[in-house]
């Protein structure tokens, strides 16, 4: 654990500090310029960050039009036009500045900000250690993720998202009613989710920057991501208690399938140097949910596994899972076979939307 | 020991050299254009109606009609009182749990749910008032659509204040019309009080112009619970006075989204 957090304080200084890829290269150089003379909201923001040499010249503040050509690293930009640069209307009309036409007056080239760290053809590895269900009326959820996104163009990858909830039972609110009015949610609509991966891709349609506190600058990007594939199922048939003895009971699951699911998510990227990025991100795990079978089983086979335990005899079909309903001892808990029988005793259907919030830590490689 | 100490400096040392280029790079080519900020806020006063809305409805639901004054003491610090309105009531699954209990007749032949306790939660916040700081340590920049520069701030917001509220019991009821044939409360036990509470958030705005902002924000109204266990139904559906008050009912948490917008003069 130790050396995993040296390596990681030693690559975020040293991701700073790596030189751009020859893609970026061209954004660098790519020229910022506005062909039409109305002052936009950069222009104001520009003016306001023009050194003093150039107040003091006056020259940018009669152009018709700015330009600003980005240095190479290593060299100092300068902010100042320079005095002997050749007049922009002495230069051809059709001449491309880093394939723009900066000087046609007929066309117009907005403004484009310079984006620092290129995605395109990288890999993507996020780890979300804290996964977090934000809608938990029935059910509460936590648990981790993993991510591998290709980003295959600048603004579209492909995902895939494999999680595992180490946390999944029904609400502290749940409980309340059961024990208060001895009411509950519908079975579909307080199933599990155990484990789910899905397969989708991302899009990134925004970038954007801020300065924090006023003193660092990062970049982010918002994140919309889109997904199916399946997960697994389970939902608890007795919850966990103590007594006032002190002894405590855990809680008792019983599976209830794997199911198809989809996901629909969104959140920001921001990238903390040329490897490492911090995500925030809100995810909705979609999934229906119709229950009619507990540990594979129906319910005449749990009444067969009920007539069996009272010694009456009582056979069930081969896919059901009698021996998940037995304690260690391989005795049957007869109180998760009466809930398990209640749980399929009426089938319900319901479409779970499990929306949780995602904090994870990306490396681009 | 004393050789990992020693390798730290040299360590950082490496580190540092690279890392303080970039930073130089940066300082010379990017931050001005953040740092140079569009919407300046220091000493500038707002004000901001906001609509607040429930994320997670239980057994209440609010709208919560909001005004807030704000002066801006710097770029990032701002005092705000903010106050309003909350309309408010049970959802439907809580009216179905009304319902459930009240159909159980404790004096029946088959006595159900005779000494039962109220549930967690159900004070609707109403009139509210809170005042707060709010810190706004971020402020950037977003294209959108390619070339439309969107200029915003994030922040956080925490504050102390004051709320009035009410409480319908889930389980208490006065009296119990039965002309119909079914049982039916015609009068469940209310509360009022009023108390304090405390409010956090974290939220972004949008700038639109200079003279406003888009105000978006996922805002927590925290204030005590208290209701009633060990409630006898006969007793109090016979006018008479049970239930003792939960020894640790602790807080309630009323999550909700706010949209406003925010006019600075």
């Amino acid at each position: 654990m130790r050396s995993l957090l040296t390596a990681a304080l030693l690559l975020a200084p040293l991701a700073r500090a790596t030189p751009l890829t020859p893609a970026l290269e061209d954004l660098r150089t790519a020229v910022v310029a506005q062909a039409t003379p109305t002052p936009s909201a950069d222009e104001e923001e520009d003016e306001d960050a023009e050194s003093p040499a150039a107040r003091d010249t006056g020259e940018a503040e009669g152009a018709p039009i700015q330009q600003t050509a980005l240095p190479p690293p290593g060299q100092a930009p300068t902010l100042a036009p320079q005095a002997d640069a050749p007049s922009i209307k002495a230069r051809p009309r059709g001449e491309l500045v880093s394939g723009a036409p900066l000087f046609n007056p007929d066309v117009a080239v907005h403004v484009v900000e310079r984006k620092a760290f290129a995605d395109v053809g990288r890999h993507e590895f996020t780890l979300y250690p804290f996964v977090a269900q934000l809608n938990g009326k029935f059910t509460q959820h936590f648990g981790s993720a993993l991510a591998y996104t290709y980003h295959l163009q600048e603004n579209f990858g492909l995902q895939l998202t494999p999680q595992w909830h180490w946390t999944s039972a029904e609400s502290g609110f749940n409980e309340e009613l059961v024990k208060k009015t001895q009411q509950t949610a519908q079975t579909a609509s307080s199933l599990l989710l155990e484990w789910g991966i899905n397969a989708g891709f991302e899009v990134t349609p925004l970038y954007g920057k801020f300065a924090f506190n006023e003193d660092a600058l990062l970049q982010f990007s918002l994140v919309l991501n889109a997904g199916a594939g399946f997960g697994s199922t389970r939902h608890q048939l007795v919850p966990y208690s103590r007594n006032q003895e002190g002894i405590e009971t855990e809680a008792t699951f019983g599976q209830t399938g794997v199911r198809f699911t989809g996901s629909v998510g969104g959140g920001f990227r921001v990238q903390m140097g040329d490897r490492l990025a911090v995500r925030l991100e809100v995810r909705d795990f979609v999934y229906t949910a119709r229950v009619d079978r507990v540990n594979g089983c129906t319910r005449d086979d749990i009444e067969a596994i009920i007539t069996n335990a009272n010694n009456a005899g009582g056979t069930w079909g081969p896919g059901c899972n009698a021996k998940s309903f037995q304690d260690l001892d391989g005795n049957p808990r007869s109180s998760d076979l009466a809930i398990a029988r209640e749980l399929i005793a009426e089938p319900s259907s319901d479409v779970l939307n499990l929306v949780s919030f995602y904090t994870g830590l990306s490396y681009l490689f | 020991m004393a050789r990992s100490l020693c390798t730290v400096p040299l360590v950082l040392s490496l580190l540092a050299a690279p890392a303080a280029l970039a930073q130089e790079g940066e300082e010379l080519v990017e931050k001005v254009v953040v740092r140079n900020r569009l919407y300046t806020m220091a000493g500038k006063l707002e004000v901001s109606p906001v609509l607040g809305l429930t994320i997670l409805t239980r057994l209440t639901n609010h709208y919560n009609l909001n005004l807030g004054v704000a002066l801006n003491f710097t770029e990032t610090l701002a005092v705000e009182a903010r106050g309003g309105w909350a309309l408010s009531g049970l959802t439907g699954l809580a009216r179905d749990l009304q319902d459930e209990m009240v159909r159980n007749d404790p004096g029946g032949d088959r006595p159900k749910f005779v000494v039962v306790d109220d549930l967690k939660d159900l004070w609707q916040l109403n009139g509210n008032l809170a005042v707060g700081v709010r810190w706004m340590p971020l402020y950037g920049k977003v294209n959108v659509l390619g070339d439309v520069p969107v200029h915003f701030q994030a922040y956080l917001w925490a504050g102390p204040g004051v709320g009035t509220f009410t409480r319908e019991s889930i389980v208490f009821c006065h009296q119990v019309d039965t002309s119909s044939g079914a049982r039916k409360c015609i009068d469940f036990r209310t509360d009022r009080r009023t108390g304090p509470l405390g409010s956090g958030a974290v939220g972004f705005r949008f700038f639109t112009h200079r003279g406003g902002a888009l105000r978006v924000e996922v805002r927590d109204w925290v204030f005590p619970d208290s209701y009633l266990e060990l409630i006898n139904r006969v007793d109090v559906e016979s006018g008479l006075v049970s239930g003792t008050p939960a020894r640790a009912p602790g807080l309630t948490h009323l999550v909700m989204a706010d949209v406003g917008y925010t006019f600075f003069f």
